[in-house]
């Protein structure tokens, strides 16, 4: 296995990922899946790992619909994906000519489709998922939709109405056909944002209430070690203190990706001894890919993207993230938040706490069995207290 | 070097083969003479090659994109790339390559990319008739059109990959935009049948930041200058490849290196020109390579002008003093320049960074900017010229050539000359002009450069090893030969040559002292003649003394490096022994018994017997209980010394 990182994994090398989509297959045959996570955890890796082990009778539609620009094209690449599993139903073809002309439709890879100008995308993709009732072979059909909210925002940006129904017909179609359909949605950008957005613009409504929101963690420490170590084996490295494995993968947080490119890295130093490898360079190349001034992780974006998500509630926010990283080890909440309101004293409790939850839903926060806060990833504290030249602090003192 | 002139400017100077090399689209070039020409990145060609391989082999899938300024040499890469993958049966058997040449854009949406790449294949794989095929998508709405094309691909890609080569990848995503790029990779996941082998002048938003669709999508690979030696390696293949076995023999000896050494300096690493160079070598008309040169220069300097644009005033204010500046300068010196304050300059600089246009170098605690791309100044500097010789040129022609041949050069009748004369004369005026040897100063310079690591430097030997008529350069050589004859002599000296060289170093320090500009560049200068001194006491003490009394008053001006100096010998003779410099500073004339010259002892006593204890007794009682700098002090120093 070489290591790729930010490629595409072939299965075999998707290592990890089995409890996860084990437990996505179960949780499936109940509800429909909201798969949240950082970017580049591996989410779309995921949804290749379980369509490929899905049942016999499943059937399982991956797409990537981050550039379709509205509702109409979503349902063009819906019905093309469709029409494999449905074309042998005389009923379907018979509905399908009914739907419009040849001429002028759509060709998708091999599909041509008629010419759904005149119709309704609703009503064409209700009745396209309601032909799936009929098909007795199909247990059920699972639509994996990567990057879903790029699609959202783009319909969003251009008529927002559009996106509003859109959302409000896939939960319907959820409710309708509740023995059959699944849906996972996923994507780069948080889901909750294009909600928050449409929200603005007067929806009311929660799309998503139904589905079950499930992280992507970071690999169990083992699978991470394990995935290290076949790395730097099958790149020639020798290495002779095994902790070194263990060290890496728990330094960059047991996300495969980080370890692809830490040992990418490793590879392209040409003074580097492939025949003894050790720690030092290892905390080198991660050291350089938190503080270089290439910025090869973008770990800036962390900072960043707090002026678009929390919005005037930002130097509350950073006052909060400055406090928990710079904690030696974890701090309680009550601590956390004392230590923040000495920089905002007007911020009432609530207001603390209900910025706690939000940060810890967008992966900078973890919270333990007893409530109290540690940074989620080890890379992004380090690149903070670097960034914002911020001690570690321990009981309140600087060490 | 007389007999080269002759054979370069005279009617025997035909080299026996011609070699065409092109200095921007070396994808014109033949692949045998891209191959033969190939230095330094082999690892990363093979590595690159290796990794579409197995893309091809396996459903992994690799995307690789080279990133490194103009000239840098993306596209040798890339045409090697191009040639050795198609050797492969793997290529031939499950892949449709698609070479997309360098700056050959009008492309504005994926869809548009989608169709450059049909044309591109038919063109590579006439049997598949692609213009046929795409005929029916110029009729069809947009919408419905941009469909078809994919299909079309898919269609013609059955089980095979797609391997896409292309240029200027960041060029590309600004003009297909946020939507463009989303298309893009959704194709590339939707199909999982796409290999991409990209490059780019410089990282940019569209990939590194996570925000954008193809953040870390790609396997970076950074293109690094060309060292000293991988030029020399450029050009004796290049001399080997037109079967000039004069030349390729006059690189390797000690002058001709020197020589390159000196170009190497102009030239920053960019192989682009040394391309251009390459043909001072054999160029038998002066003017046809000036002509050259300048037509390389006008090919780039639109390019410059609009990447200059896009900054603001501030922003360009800071470049156009760096390119006027030549070298490296520190933020203070900048803003003073610039007439801003330095937070405002280090803000500036800071987005000029990320931009790319200027690269930090970190030299102790201070920042020094310098242009990322050398042929921005080049290109700056013939607007500048307006007629005049362009420096690089002039400064080339000085190194190369000796004032005998320029001169020679000059009286040879030719027809149409005005424009070579004019460099001919600049460079000897340059010649006349200067003291020092270029190919001298080009190897003291690196030396400076190598951060105070001169003693077991071998560019010292090399410098040593230098003819030269230059009388300060004799002197220097003198001065380093002193040095040697405290380590390891190589030629003994005589004792005369031993006070002779004692007394110009001794000139040389105070004259350093005078010279230079911060303490950190005296105190270097002073602990190297400070380490010397107190090996020469072995050699000759009566120089010795003289030595060390002219260093000693001004190096207790810097404790640290004092006792870093002190340390550093009695380290280097494995027996750390305070008494043995006690014994030197009592028995010194001048009684060194300041305040200062005893907290240094006491330091050096204390770190040599906690030093002491380790080693023989593996006690590190001692070690710990020294203060925190001394014991950072001594990890350095056992570091530095003991490992080697």
């Amino acid at each position: 296995m070489k290591p790729n990182p930010g490629g595409n994994l072939s299965l075999n090398d998707i290592v990890g990922r089995e409890r996860l989509v084990a437990y996505l297959q179960t949780t499936l045959v109940q509800q429909s899946v909201l798969l949240v996570a950082e970017r580049r955890t591996g989410k779309t890796h995921v949804l290749e790992k379980f369509k490929a082990d899905a049942p016999a009778d499943w059937v399982v539609i991956k797409r990537d619909i981050g550039a379709v620009r509205n509702a109409k094209e979503f349902v063009e690449y819906v019905m093309a994906d469709l029409y494999p599993h449905l074309e042998a139903k005389t009923n379907f073809r018979h509905w399908l000519g009914s739907m419009g002309e040849q001429l002028g439709g759509a060709q998708i890879g091999p599909v041509k489709l008629p010419n759904f100008a005149a119709k309704n995308w609703k009503q064409i993709l209700s009745d396209a998922v309601a032909h799936l009732e009929e098909n007795k072979d199909i247990t059920r059909l699972v639509f994996l939709w990567d990057e879903l909210p790029w699609m959202l925002d783009i319909i969003t940006k251009n008529n927002p109405q559009e996106a509003m129904e859109l959302l409000d017909t896939l939960r319907a179609l959820r409710q309708h056909h509740g023995s059959k359909l699944r849906m996972v949605f996923t994507g780069s950008l948080g889901l909750h944002h294009v909600v928050r957005s449409l929200k603005e613009q007067g929806y009311n409504n929660t799309p998503v209430n139904d589905m079950l929101a499930v992280e992507v963690e970071p690999l169990a420490k083992k699978d991470a070690t394990d995935l290290v170590q076949r790395l730097l084996t099958d790149s020639q490295f020798a290495v002779t203190d095994e902790s070194l494995h263990g060290h890496l993968a728990q330094a960059v947080d047991y996300i495969p990706f980080y370890i692809h490119h830490v040992v990418s890295a490793l590879l392209k130093n040409p003074s580097l001894d492939k025949l003894a490898l050790d720690i030092q360079a290892i905390d080198d190349v991660i050291t350089n890919g938190i503080t270089s001034s290439d910025n090869p992780w973008d770990l800036q974006h962390y900072e960043e993207r707090t002026l678009a998500y929390y919005g005037k509630q930002r130097a509350h926010c950073l006052a909060l993230l400055d406090v928990v990283a710079s904690c030696k080890t974890t701090i309680s909440l009550n601590d956390a938040v004392k230590r923040a309101k000495a920089e905002h004293p007007t911020i009432e409790q609530q207001q603390w706490l209900e910025l706690t939850r939000l940060l810890e839903r967008d992966h900078y926060f973890k919270r333990n069995k007893e409530g109290a806060l540690r940074f989620k990833f080890n890379v992004v504290r380090r690149w903070w207290l670097w960034h914002r030249n911020l001690s570690i602090v321990n009981n309140g003192d600087a060490v | 070097m007389n007999e080269k002139l002759t054979k370069i400017s005279g009617t025997n100077a035909r080299v026996k083969k011609s070699l065409y090399l092109s200095h921007f689209t070396p994808s014109m070039m033949p692949p045998e003479t891209l191959e033969a020409m190939l230095v330094q990145r082999e690892p990363l060609l093979t590595r690159c090659l290796s990794n579409v391989l197995e893309s091809l082999r396996t459903g992994s899938r690799h995307h690789t994109l080279f990133v490194g300024p103009r000239g840098i040499g993306k596209t040798h890469l890339i045409s090697l790339l191009h040639h050795r993958l198609s050797q492969t049966k793997e290529a031939q058997s499950k892949a449709l390559v698609a070479w997309m040449r360098e700056e050959e854009w009008g492309v504005t949406s994926f869809f548009e990319l989608v169709l450059r790449i049909l044309r591109t294949l038919d063109a590579r794989y006439p049997e598949l008739r692609i213009e046929a095929l795409t005929a029916t998508v110029y009729d069809l709405p947009l919408q419905e059109a941009e469909k078809k094309a994919e299909s079309i691909l898919l269609q013609l890609l059955a089980d095979k990959c797609l391997v896409v080569l292309l240029e200027n990848l960041d060029d590309l995503f600004e003009q297909i935009g946020d939507q463009g790029q989303k298309a893009w990779r959704a194709f590339i996941q939707n199909h999982a049948n796409t290999i991409l082998v990209c490059t780019t002048p410089s990282l940019f938003a569209g990939v590194s930041l996570q925000k954008s669709a193809f953040y870390g999508f790609f396997d970076v690979e950074q293109l690094t200058e060309l060292s000293f030696e991988d030029v020399v390696n450029l050009l004796e293949k290049i001399a080997i490849e037109r079967e000039d076995k004069t030349l390729a023999i006059y690189i390797k000896t000690p002058e001709g290196r020197a020589r390159i050494r000196a170009v190497h300096h102009l030239a920053e690493g960019n192989p682009r020109i040394y391309i251009i160079f390459a043909q001072f070598l054999t160029q038998e008309s002066l003017d046809d390579l000036v002509q050259a040169f300048m037509h390389t220069l006008d090919e780039l300097t639109p390019y410059y002008q609009a990447r200059i644009k896009e900054l603001s005033g501030q922003q360009r204010k800071i470049l156009e003093y760096l390119i006027n500046h030549a070298g490296a300068a520190p933020v203070k010196q900048i803003a003073k320049a610039c007439f801003i304050t330095q937070q405002v300059c280090s803000s500036q600089l800071r987005q000029l960074r990320l931009k790319r246009y200027v690269r930090v170098i970190e030299q102790g605690r201070e920042s020094y900017y310098e242009l990322c791309e050398p042929l921005m100044r080049l290109c700056m500097d013939v607007k500048k010229q307006r007629g005049e010789p362009v420096s690089l040129l002039v400064e080339m022609l000085r190194i190369w050539y000796t004032e005998d041949q320029l001169t020679n050069w000059l009286k040879q009748p030719k027809e149409d000359f005005s424009l070579s004369i004019s460099y001919i004369q600049r460079a000897l005026e340059l010649q006349k002009k200067q003291n020092l040897e270029p190919e001298v100063a080009a190897v003291l310079k690196d030396l400076l450069a190598s951060n105070g690591a001169y003693e077991s430097n071998p560019l010292m030997l090399e410098f040593l090893r230098l003819k030269t008529k230059n009388s300060l350069a004799r002197e220097l050589q003198s001065i380093v030969r002193l040095h040697f004859e405290t380590m390891q002599p190589i030629d003994s000296m005589s004792d005369q040559d031993v006070a002779e060289a004692t007394q110009l170093a001794i000139k040389m320090i105070k004259s350093t002292l005078q010279d230079s500009p911060t303490s950190i560049a005296a105190y270097k200068s002073l602990s190297i003649w400070l380490r010397v001194s107190l090996r020469l006491f072995k050699r000759d003490e009566h120089q010795a003394n003289l030595l060390f009394t002219a260093v000693m008053p001004e190096i207790y001006r810097f404790p640290a490096a004092f006792s870093v100096a002190i340390l550093t010998v009695m380290m280097a003779q494995k027996t750390p022994n305070p008494d043995w410099l006690l014994a030197i500073l009592s028995a010194h004339p001048s009684g060194f018994a300041s305040k200062e010259v005893n907290s240094v002892v006491a330091r050096v006593t204390r770190i040599a017997n906690a030093f002491k204890a380790l080693e023989v007794e593996k006690d590190i009682t001692n070690l710990l209980s020294l203060p925190k700098e001394e014991r950072v002090l001594m990890e350095i120093l056992t570091n530095g010394i003991f490992q080697k």
